[in-house]
């Protein structure tokens, strides 16, 4: 009897701990039958967006890792990246060379964002998250700015096509052919008609390898501890705010750099409104992978991945097919990406105050 | 003292590992720096000499078989190309037999230029300089001295056309 009640209570922790995967599984089971897609064409977006966003979605483990919750500030590192690809794309360097030239001119802008970022979360320890929201606003103000007055005045941009028609402030959309599917094409590998971006995957596996490798590092155990008692580990000798600056620090260089990976595969830059979609989609797909506020893996980052991106595929064919609009599919993926970020939130709130209270009925020596 | 020591040494580490980047940077870029070719196939005067546009003319940019260019007299084509070296193949065809008249290839040095523009005859002549000015900074060629058939049969091999260009 005591086995089956605590069977039971075992398939309810993770019926709860999952319930996001679980309930997109279920979604993505129900619209990809209604969508009439094929496997090959379903496999084939997911590989392709899997190359796309798992960089990105990668970056925001070592915040979490190091218990800064969900990294809103990651837009600041995509602002980084795109502003190494204006240059680029002025200075006609194609290929890998032009993405890591485009890298290379991002990550001092990335560290001294970063360091910023860091250090402003410092201030507001534990509201970390909705502060790096606000800071990502704050910031692309200021991209704008930059961007938008003093490329082509101060700063010289000698492209006629990336400067708008007054003389000055970059166009609203760029195209980046020099570095369009550099890395996705340098290893050409095709497999039962499926073009599979071999470079970039080998490029996110040597990541996933870095985390794995950075977690056992001192610093990465430092973070780890800091994630679980900020308190404790400052008694123990942790220097809390240095390392919740190289958190942050690391999660804005490595944006920079995915934000690059996710445009070279696109092709074409909004100069203005590419950074803010990064940071929301990264953090919707990273918690319909199953992370929370204060855990996630590697796993789910692939998982989050696929689940998204399948319901972003599938969803508007469905929603055409049910209704005759596919409209409705679209307002559903922006509602999803929202929503889930919101349900997160919720959970991660509920969570605590049930820790907090089975930790009083503890203290009270109640069961 | 000592802790000077192992200041000084990580200051000096961070210096060079910041060269080192500016170094690759400057890499990056000259060896990643798209370049446009135009390749003129009309008949051009260069230092002097005046080259004659060929009848039909197929050039290969470094090798590249897939993506042959074909020229007529007084066309022109441009394509783009990554990196300082390059290798150009102008190969002089007759256009009814296909029979490859001549052959000629010459490395370009491209170096930071942006766009360059070539004169396909020289190129074929094996001049010393087949550079030529850029659209819209460009000379008109002189008129030729010489009548259509006096043209053809100076070079009759290479199947060249009658001046004069045009631009």
């Amino acid at each position: 009897m005591a086995d089956r009640n605590k069977g039971s209570m075992n398939l309810k922790n993770i019926l709860a701990n999952n319930a996001v995967p679980i309930i997109f599984i279920g979604l993505s089971a129900i619209a990809i039958p209604i969508s009439g897609f094929s496997g090959t064409y379903l496999i084939q977006e997911m590989l392709t967006r899997l190359a796309r966003n798992s960089f990105l979605v990668l970056s925001l483990l070592i915040p979490i890792l190091a218990g800064m919750g969900l990294n809103f500030g990651m837009v600041l590192g995509a602002m980084a990246g795109q502003i190494g690809l204006i240059f680029v794309t002025d200075w006609a360097v194609s290929g890998v060379s032009g993405m890591a030239l485009a890298a290379l001119i991002g990550t001092p802008i990335a560290v001294v964002l970063g360091y910023i970022c860091g250090a402003v979360l410092n201030k507001a320890k534990g509201r970390e998250m909705v502060t790096s929201y606000i800071l990502g606003f704050f910031v692309n103000g200021v991209y704008q700015l930059i961007v938008l007055y003093t490329m082509g005045k101060l700063i010289p941009i000698s492209n006629p096509q990336l400067v708008l028609s007054r003389g000055y402030g970059i166009r609203n959309a760029i195209n980046l052919t020099g570095v369009r599917h550099a890395l996705d094409n340098l290893i050409p590998f095709r497999i039962s008609g499926i073009d599979v971006p071999l470079a970039t995957f080998i490029f996110i596996g040597m990541f996933c390898l870095f985390i794995v490798w950075f977690r056992k590092t001192k610093i990465g155990q430092d973070m780890r501890a800091l994630g679980q008692d900020m308190k404790v580990a400052e008694e123990a000798g942790i220097p809390v705010e240095r390392t919740r600056i190289i958190a942050i620090l690391i999660s804005t260089i490595l944006a920079c750099y995915g934000q690059i990976i996710f445009l070279q595969n696109i092709g074409t830059m909004n100069t203005y409104n590419s950074h803010e979609q990064a940071g929301m989609f990264a953090i919707a797909a990273i918690l319909i992978g199953g992370a929370s506020v204060s855990r996630a893996t590697i796993t789910n980052v692939f998982v989050g991945v696929i689940l998204f991106h399948l319901m972003f595929v599938v969803s508007p064919m469905a929603g055409k097919e049910l209704i005759g609009q596919a409209q409705l599919g679209e307002y559903f993926r922006v509602f999803v990406s929202y929503g889930i970020i919101a349900l997160a939130l919720v959970l991660h709130a509920w969570r605590r105050m049930r820790a907090k209270a089975e930790a009083r009925r503890s203290l009270r020596g109640e069961e | 003292m000592n802790n000077g020591t192992v200041n000084k040494k990580r200051l000096v580490i961070r210096l060079v590992l910041l060269a080192l980047l500016v170094a690759l940077g400057f890499l990056l870029y000259y060896y990643g720096k798209e370049h446009e070719v135009l390749l003129d196939n009309k008949t051009v005067n260069i230092g002097g000499q005046t080259y004659e546009a060929a009848e039909f003319v197929r050039i290969t940019v470094n090798g590249d078989t897939d993506k042959q260019i074909e020229l007529y007299a007084k066309e022109r084509d441009m394509v783009k190309v990554t990196g300082p070296r390059h290798t150009i193949k102008v190969e002089i065809v007759d256009e009814d037999s296909d029979e490859v008249l001549r052959t000629e290839e010459r490395v370009l040095d491209l170096g930071k230029a942006s766009s360059v523009m070539i004169s396909v005859p020289a190129v074929a002549e094996k001049a010393p300089d087949v550079y030529l000015p850029l659209p819209g900074t460009m000379t008109q060629a002189p008129e030729p001295e010489t009548s259509t058939e006096a043209a053809t049969e100076e070079i009759p091999e290479a199947g060249m056309e009658e001046p004069p260009i045009s631009e």
